[in-house]
């Protein structure tokens, strides 16, 4: 469903066909895991089946001996580099070095000439292990008895972005605290309080590919082929590690099996590296679904929140503590957690907000991005209290909204920093809750909900891109984007199409090869069409401009009355092919015209993105569900989700990409859990880890693409593809708490739901978590 | 491990030189049908048979879904795509359409035989329950011929069944009787799960007295549950909503869960009832024909 479409534009705003579906469908597109090197050899790792332990020795003799076997790596083979990185905090080694912290940390990595004698090699490796006391949970890991996961003073990565890091206390790695008003003072006197703990699972972003790499190490340059989202960020920290200019490490990423943010960051990259360089050869390493499991996921988090209002439901105040478990190293946990801080007011006005969040060290796999982090994080708790504050006042939960949220220009940030609001929020909540009929009667087991908030999107808004017309007017657009399944490759076509007029079918988007490629920073954090795509339409309107410039001195008129359409230069009848022009150019069948294209936070045309962050993604859902009390299974009837992106690029792209963040929202509310045993992942499998079938979908599902052309992008168009995820669990527990089922923690398995009204309808038992 | 161990691989080209083979080779030779049972067994290590035996060829002699008259015969390698699309079957025992519907998914569903389901033996399979419940009967073939047991006699223990080394599961047979309505109520934590406990139960109505009644149960005991006392609670008795609810009660307290990454004891336990207890009212309805 469109609401309003732009228009004006021949590529922009239509909804073209996936340039690499037709290779996808054919088996035809190559994906890290297809690809051979010559004198290539296979990687497997030895994985440690102790959270915590002591490394007291390992004997590799037995495996080094076996034929086919070429290397075996272990930690004093790094003694020579500084081991250890992380973007954020330096805070992990390549390989484990004389402690392990997690159960499935690399302790031993073996080359050889097939995968099965790598495998068989693994086995004979002997390591003996003392283990040390087990810090699993966050509320071991907060117990000031608890053993320290990390000592000595942090280390600051390359790309944490986020000014002073501050100092470790305890196990909390980062701190993070927003502070406005008098928190005290402003809810002393409010008529409603509302105040609760809730707790969030760790989930995994599954993704069908898992962590691939292939890596040729030599003295002077390291060559790597991954599965990686932001190949530009790996190239310099595999620079930083193995002590080689940025230049020197060459990394090209073909097609990617989905990536979520599983694959953001730095993963399997420099364990790869280092097999080479023992090995002296190619090394191939991909992991198995269980090892990806235990390579990157999503934070679990546990939370207290409390909210008051005054009698007519304006709101007054909000308070939130929480914390975040990162796993034994912090990977992308400081970012995670500021998020999940600026989530949490929620898109309101507050007279006070305090919170405070925290970021916390344990013994289980190391937790990263995953799309919508943060705001999924705290979005459902943060709504939910709204909803219950509403309850209590009387009042509808959309009118709740209407009367509370910030409407455009007003600040977001509680202290008023950073970038004002940049939607209609109130327009958004409005279509999504009519969608799902909000109006209508309904039957006593049947609730609805509807949640708002932001995410903070953009990253760092760094992009360039380069865009090469050819002597026969073929053209080729040069970007770092991730190709993952999202779409980047035919947005960036149409917009470069548009500038240049010509048919999107002749643009080629090629994958990065950073030898090449001009730099972008990353994809994630619905960025790429936003800046990316900034970096495309600049550069592909400076080739538009040298074509017009030899244009008007073919037919000497002024440059604005030449017009670029269907691959032709025209100025009134007279027409000439783009090849002719390049001809005319050079004077010769050669040549080519080749312009860069830059997006940076200051100057220029690009100026608003130093406010930070580049946009406020909207996160906006509308749910009806229908509870079956006996066996506490709830039923998803019907669902909207809202993509506000300014101006869809492609229109059809838009509605898949919010329907797959629905997907995962979905999964991550209903079926998705890490199942941990004293540090252990139990379900670290595709038939016990539970992402969500087709035949689980909903009834009715709508997705509502907004386009007020409102967003700093080119055409006024923003990202998307990650709000509705955080949206989705949001309206989903409010539809239950509507339903009479309040839920203070995910997911709502139907054991969950159904214990939840056996506590309901006994209330002389605590409302415990369960 | 993610690769079996290596073994030997026969197509067998008729059920006499199956059996042949399966009685030359003793315990070390499991038949393979579907494989979706057994390949997962043989990737985790968790079975390691020196030879496989398989039957995929032998769909002429061996994957049907015949009325013989008195009796509906299914042969063992007839897959679950063909079970749920069935007329014959959705017309006496809707209970397997049911059941079929939320068995898996298409690609388990277009291999997966009802042979291989029966002799996995797993106490949260589906069909073991609609067996139970309808008084289905195993015919298993020897090198000596054939034998015919019900399906209290065919479970013998979890993963454990009546086959002998040497045999092979050739047929189930459902006896016709009139009055007959059926129906599968499943939980699960998403579509194409395993059930966290699931209820079959199929009902004879004559006069609107209960004649008879079958109730099997999925992943609320060691083995599939036959719950036997339920089922005599009901016998001759007229069928009612506070009969069914009675009937729950019992299947609560006579089923034996174990905990496990579906679900705890006392839901399951929980569930076993509420399943009952709809199940049979369906089934019910069916058999009185007030619901389609
Ligand atoms: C992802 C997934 C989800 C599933 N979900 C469900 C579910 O929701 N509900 C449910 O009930 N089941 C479920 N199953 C189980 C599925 O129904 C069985 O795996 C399948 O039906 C087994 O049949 P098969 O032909 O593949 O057996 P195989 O794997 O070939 O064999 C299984 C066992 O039976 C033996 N065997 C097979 N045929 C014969 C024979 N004729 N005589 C003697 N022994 C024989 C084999 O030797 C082996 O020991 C699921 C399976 C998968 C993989």
């Amino acid at each position: 469903m469109t609401v309003v479409t732009g228009t004006g534009t021949r590529e922009v705003g239509r909804s073209r066909t996936r340039l690499d579906a037709r290779e996808k469908l054919r088996g035809e597109a190559m994906f890290t895991g297809d690809m051979e090197v010559p004198g290539m050899l296979y990687g497997r790792v030895l994985r440690s089946q102790h959270p915590h332990a002591e490394i007291v020795s390992i004997n590799t003799s037995a495996a080094e001996r076996m034929p086919g076997v070429a290397a075996v790596l272990v930690g004093r083979d790094l003694l020579d580099i500084d081991p250890y990185y992380g973007h954020a905090i330096k805070d992990r080694p390549i390989i484990a070095i004389e402690r392990v912290r997690f159960s499935g940390e690399p302790v031993a990595a073996v080359a050889a000439e097939d995968e099965a004698t790598a495998e068989a090699a693994l086995a004979a490796i002997e390591v003996v292990y003392e283990e040390l006391p087990l810090v699993d949970t966050i509320d071991k890991a907060l117990d000031p008895a608890a053993p320290l996961l990390h000592e000595g003073p942090i280390r600051p990565g390359l790309f944490h972005g986020l000014g002073n890091l501050g100092e470790r206390d305890g196990n909390i790695g980062y701190r993070y605290r927003l502070d406005s008003g008098d928190v005290a003072g402003e809810s002393a006197g409010a008529a409603f309080v509302t105040e609760g703990e809730y707790l969030f699972p760790a989930v995994y972003q599954y993704a069908m590919e898992t962590h691939s790499v292939i890596a040729d190490w030599k003295p002077n340059e390291i060559a790597i082929w991954a599965s990686c989202q932001h190949p530009f960020l790996v190239q310099a920290e595999i620079a930083d590690l193995f002590g080689l200019p940025i230049g020197a490490v060459r990394i090209q990423v073909p097609y990617l099996g989905g990536g979520f943010g599983s694959k953001s960051y730095t993963k399997m990259e420099p364990l790869t590296v280092a097999l080479s360089r023992k090995a002296r050869a190619p090394v191939k390493i991909v992991n198995r679904v269980d090892e990806s499991m235990v390579t990157s996921r999503r934070h679990g988090m546990r939370c207290w929140m409390r909210t008051t209002a005054d009698a007519d439901g304006t709101l007054l105040t909000r308070e939130s503590r929480f914390w975040l478990d990162t796993g034994a190293y912090m990977d992308n946990g400081p970012r995670v957690t500021a998020t999940a801080a600026d989530s949490a007011p929620g898109p309101y006005r507050w007279r006070a907000v305090h919170i405070d969040a925290m970021c916390v060290y344990c013994n289980t796999a190391p937790s990263g991005s995953y799309r919508a982090f943060g705001a999924t994080h705290l979005q459902w708790v943060a709504e939910s209290q709204l909803d219950e504050l509403a309850r209590k006042a009387g009042i509808d939960p959309l009118e709740m909204r209407r009367r509370n949220l910030l409407r455009p220009g007003e600040p977001v940030r509680p202290d008023g920093s950073g970038k004002p609001l940049d939607a209609d929020l109130i327009g958004d909540v409005e279509r999504a809750a009519a969608a799902v009929g909000w109006d209508e009667p309904k039957g006593p087991l049947v609730g609805r909900g509807v949640s708002v908030g932001l995410l903070a999107a953009g990253a760092h808004p760094v992009s360039r891109a380069s865009v090469r017309m050819r002597a026969d007017g073929s053209v080729e657009v040069s970007v770092g984007t991730t190709e993952m399944g999202q779409g980047p490759r035919t947005v960036m076509a149409q917009i470069a199409a548009e500038e240049l007029g010509c048919s999107s079918d002749r643009v080629r988007v090629l994958g990065a090869d950073t030898r090449f490629t001009p730099y972008d920073r990353s994809t994630g954090a619905s960025r790429s069409t936003t800046l990316a795509g900034k970096a495309v339409q600049n550069a592909a309107a400076a080739v538009a401009a040298k074509l017009r410039e030899t244009a008007c001195e073919v037919w000497d008129v002024a440059s604005e009355l030449i017009e670029l359409r269907d691959g032709k230069a025209a100025y009134g009848d007279l027409e000439m092919e783009f090849s002719e022009v390049i001809a005319k150019r050079f004077g010769f069948t050669g040549g080519e015209i080749i312009e860069g294209g830059e997006v940076r936070p200051m100057g220029g045309d690009t100026g608003s993105y130093a406010e930070g962050p580049v946009f406020w993604e909207v996160c906006v859902a509308a749910v009806e569900v229908e509870v079956d009390p006996e066996l506490g299974k709830v039923n998803v009837t019907r669902t909207a989700t809202v993509a506000d992106v300014g101006r869809a690029i492609n229109p059809l792209l838009v509605e898949r990409q919010d329907e797959g963040a629905f997907m995962q929202g979905y999964g991550n509310a209903m079926f998705e859990e890490m199942v941990y045993r004293d540090g252990e992942l139990i379900n670290d499998n595709l038939l016990e880890y539970r992402v969500p079938r087709i035949q689980d979908l909903p009834r009715q599902m709508t997705s509502i693409v907004v386009e007020n052309e409102d967003g700093p992008g080119p055409h006024g168009a923003k990202g998307c593809g990650e709000g509705a995820l955080a949206a989705v669990p949001a309206a989903i527990v409010n539809a239950l708490g509507d339903a009479g089922v309040p839920i203070t923690q995910l997911p709502l398995t139907p054991e969950r739901v159904w214990r939840r009204l056996q506590d309901l309808s006994e209330p002389q038992s605590t409302e415990e978590l369960t | 491990m993610q690769t079996p161990a290596s073994f030997d691989y026969e197509r067998a080209t008729s059920v006499e030189g199956a059996i042949a083979s399966l009685a030359r080779l003793g315990p070390e030779a499991r038949v393979i049908a579907g494989g979706h049972s057994l390949l997962p067994m043989m990737k985790l290590r968790l079975a390691q048979p020196e030879h496989l035996i398989d039957i995929n060829d032998l769909e002429a002699e061996l994957s049907y879904i015949r009325d013989e008259g008195g009796e509906i015969a299914i042969g063992a390698l007839t897959r679950h795509v063909d079970l749920l699309k069935s007329e014959l079957l959705a017309q006496h025992f809707p209970v397997f359409r049911d059941a079929e519907e939320v068995i898996a998914d298409p690609v388990v569903r277009n291999r997966g035989t009802i042979g291989g389901s029966l002799c996995q033996a797993d106490p949260a399979e589906d069909l073991s329950a609609v067996c139970t419940a309808v008084k289905a009967k195993a015919v298993i073939r020897g090198t000596d011929g054939q034998r015919v047991v019900p399906m209290d006699e065919f479970h013998v223990a979890p993963y454990m069944t009546a086959v002998n080394d040497g045999e092979l599961l050739t047929e189930i047979r459902l006896p016709l009787f009139p009055g007959a309505g059926s129906a599968h109520e499943k939980v699960e934590r998403r579509a194409g799960d395993w059930a966290i406990a699931a209820a079959s139960a199929a009902v004879w109505v004559d006069r609107s007295t209960i004649h008879d009644v079958g109730i099997g149960l999925s992943a609320v005991g060691l083995t599939t549950v036959h719950l036997k006392r339920a089922e005599e609670l009901l016998r001759g008795k007229p069928p009612s909503e506070e009969l069914f609810q009675q009937a729950g009660q019992v299947a609560s307290e006579d089923c034996s869960p174990m905990a496990d990454g579906r679900g705890p004891v006392d839901y399951k336990r929980h569930l076993a009832g509420v399943l009952t207890k709809r199940a049979l009212s369906r089934a019910t309805a069916r058999a009185l024909k007030q619901e389609a």
